[in-house]
């Protein structure tokens, strides 16, 4: 408990205190590296916006189940492998288009400050000019590889 | 997440309630809503330092409140082809806020550090602090790091539901049929919960301020 202090005032009012806390307000340069995080974060959540069998990924590997069906298994390495493949081939060909999920072309097909500086924070990724890539790590095999890539990536 | 989709799903509903002919943050959603994402750049630039001061005010904690403000964003551009524009962007925009800053501070109810904006330099010359601080025993700079510690300790004691309404009503001067509609709680909850909430903070700030 806080220690008890001498009565100050019979004038000030409940709400002229609650007033002060108006002016509790950040510097302007809190509010640039708050854009700067705003853009970044933006982009982060369209890169990780992913394709829909994500979830699915999610649930299983969240259930603790810790077999798989042999067939469903080889489906799904050689599914992983070609996805791994396919996005390969699109990062070489340098196309924006490159991105997957429609909100995310939508942010960087307008030329706007986000897009700008969603570009700048993405520029370190590869430096291209006009060039935004999400860089897919090689997807490593086995199932214990598959489930940690999984759970590490996505 | 749930609850905070159900909440921007209820506003989203179309409903011919309110003309948003005039209005410039329709215009701007529909820009948004048809792709042009720069619109929601100046929506943005708009709110944030109103949105910030709410969620900052609901926290006592810049680094939690510019986080939550950024996420309330994000969310708010995700959900925006659901916006029919039943109720303002602005409402629409805060509800989303505090609901994302209520189940955080939900699941982090124990976990309770401040850290403050800084009162600037023109706040100690406020009639107020000149007031007050000229019958304290400590020096002024002193005496107001111990009023913000203990302003902020009293919002933190009082309940989520009664330190939203007293914030959304006292400081940050919405009406109550507008916090009523954040809070999706008819008009005459928003009252008397801000009649308890204000009582319990005389209890606790009684030291500064005039008994009722």
């Amino acid at each position: 408990m806080p220690k008890k202090k001498p009565s100050l005032s019979n004038q000030v009012t409940l709400e002229d205190l609650l007033k002060l806390k108006r002016h509790e307000k950040p510097t302007p340069e809190f509010w640039q590296q708050f854009d700067r995080d705003l853009h970044k974060k933006t982009l982060q959540t369209f890169v990780q916006q992913g394709p829909s069998w994500r979830g699915a990924w999610q649930a299983y590997f969240k259930s603790g189940i810790k077999w798989v069906p042999a067939p469903i298994a080889a489906l799904l390495v050689l599914t992983m492998i070609s996805f791994g493949a396919h996005t390969s081939t699109q990062m070489a060909s340098q196309q924006p288009e490159a991105i997957g999920t429609p909100s995310f072309q939508a942010v960087l097909a307008s030329k706007d400050t986000y897009t700008q500086v969603l570009a700048q924070n993405a520029s370190h990724i590869n430096p291209g000019e006009n060039t935004y890539y999400v860089v897919s790590p090689a997807v490593p095999i086995g199932a214990n590889a598959l489930s940690g890539y999984m759970s590490s990536v996505y | 997440m749930n609850f905070i989709k159900a909440g921007t799903e209820v506003l989203a509903k179309p409903s011919p309630a309110i003309s948003q002919e005039n209005n410039p943050d329709w215009a701007l959603v529909q820009k948004v809503q048809a792709g042009e994402v720069s619109a929601f750049d100046q929506l943005v630039t708009k709110y944030r330092e109103r949105l910030y001061s709410t969620i900052y005010n609901l926290t006592s904690n810049r680094e939690d409140a510019a986080d939550l403000t950024q996420e309330t964003f994000i969310k708010a551009f995700q959900s925006i082809q659901r916006f029919k524009g039943n109720a303002s962007f602005f409402t629409w925009l805060y509800r989303i806020g505090v609901n994302t800053t209520l189940t955080y501070l939900k699941k982090r109810r124990r976990r309770r550090f401040f850290n403050f904006d800084a009162l600037p330099d023109e706040v100690s010359q406020s009639e107020i602090i000149e007031n007050l601080s000229s019958k304290s025993k400590t020096d002024k700079p002193t005496f107001m790091k111990e009023l913000q510690e203990k302003l902020n300790e009293g919002l933190q004691m009082l309940s989520l539901k009664h330190r939203t309404v007293v914030v959304l009503f006292e400081i940050e001067g919405l009406t109550h049929q507008e916090i009523a509609k954040i809070m999706k709680c008819r008009e005459a909850t928003v009252r008397s919960r801000l009649f308890y909430a204000k009582q319990q903070l005389q209890a606790y700030l009684k030291d500064y301020i005039q008994h009722p």
